[in-house]
């Protein structure tokens, strides 16, 4: 329960999900198979995105037509992910997870600095566009939705490294969905905070029918994760991001290091 | 979204309680709660799909009711391949 809570913080405060961090957590900190670790994670990103969904501030920002458009890649990648990590050994996917970590730990490098696109609220944001009300700028602010074909890439990417890690798909689909698709991003880590649940749902059955799913450990991770999310929430509201995404990208970079060393060592 | 919140707390509910009786040692009785509050949190997802389709079909926005029904078939494929051991 405590790798959950400090998980689930660490994951809401960087709204990247807790399972980067509880993967690890329990496969190398206590010892639990790789694949259960990754079954266990699905259950807290279930959890951890029903939460999400239902509370009334992110169904403001939520774009629930783009969301349920890009559900169907998602969801199509979860479902193969957790297929073919049936086949796979412990090996190759300790280093398909050193490299994801890796790739992760660019990413939130690369977008230290990264800030949100407001944009003219006069525009008409189209079929998939959407508009919402920004606290910060204190007006309605509006969006299209642009690369269209790049955002559903990048969630069939993120389903199928949901379904082979257990790991919510949203550390690459939010800075995608961001950076090249126009969506601003309070409204990118809502939609896909509410998506990531449906993908997970793709992949936890079988994983849970393979007995890959350890109940008092998920139960545990998941109890520990709802608590974590909320700390993590409320101090995310409070601190700054940017030396908090510097230690945990170097934090990422380690655990992909372990992993790499682990899998070529053994 | 009530349900969905109603859910989340029912699920957590079970979930100490299977945790609780399982680290008191009683397997015959935190199995099924354990197992119950499990099953739960993994119908949420598909509530929630369920009442997006509702939604849209209200907006009559049937393009989307197409992509949410969509979404729900490969929910089904899932629940086949998790029973069917391939």
């Amino acid at each position: 329960m405590g790798a959950g809570a400090v998980a689930g913080s660490l994951g809401a405060m960087l709204g990247i999900g807790g399972g980067v961090f509880l993967i690890p957590l329990l496969n190398v900190g206590l010892g639990v198979p790789l694949k259960t670790a990754s079954g266990i994670s699905l259950m807290t990103v279930i959890a951890t995105s029903n939460v999400v969904a239902a509370s009334a501030a992110s169904r403001r920002v939520v774009n629930a037509r783009l969301g349920m458009l890009l559900q169907v890649a998602a969801l199509a990648g979860g479902i193969a992910g957790a297929m073919i990590v049936q086949r796979l050994d412990v090996r190759t996917l300790s280093v398909i997870f050193a490299t994801v970590m890796a790739v992760i730990a660019v990413v939130m490098l690369s977008r230290l600095d990264r800030r949100n696109v407001i944009l003219d609220s006069t525009i008409d944001p189209g079929v998939l566009g959407g508009r919402f009300y920004e606290d910060e700028s204190g007006r309605e602010v509006a969006y299209r939705v642009r690369r269209l074909p790049v955002g559903i890439s990048v969630s069939l990417a993120g389903g199928i490294v949901s379904g082979l890690l257990g790991i919510g798909g949203g550390v690459l689909q939010v800075p995608a969905l961001n950076a090249w698709c126009g969506v601003p991003m309070r409204a990118a880590a809502a939609t896909s905070a509410a998506m990531i649940g449906v993908t997970a749902l793709g992949s936890a059955p079988i994983y849970y029918s393979r007995g890959h799913i350890t109940a008092h450990l998920a139960a545990a991770a998941v109890l520990g994760v709802l608590g974590g999310s909320q700390l993590g929430m409320w101090y995310a509201a409070r601190a700054k991001a940017r030396g908090l995404k510097l230690l945990m990208a170097i934090v990422l970079g380690i655990v992909s290091l372990v992993y790499f060393y682990r899998s070529f060592a053994a | 979204m009530t349900a969905i919140k109603g859910g989340v707390v029912l699920s957590g509910i079970l979930l100490a309680a299977g945790l609780a009786l399982h680290v008191a040692g009683n397997a015959t009785l935190s199995a099924p709660l354990l197992a119950a509050g499990l099953i739960l949190l993994m119908t949420l997802p598909a509530t929630r799909v369920v009442i997006a389709i509702v939604e849209r079909m209200r907006e009559r926005d049937w393009p989307f009711v197409l992509v949410t029904a969509l979404v729900l078939v490969e929910l089904a494929i899932t629940l086949v391949l998790a029973t069917r051991r391939i």
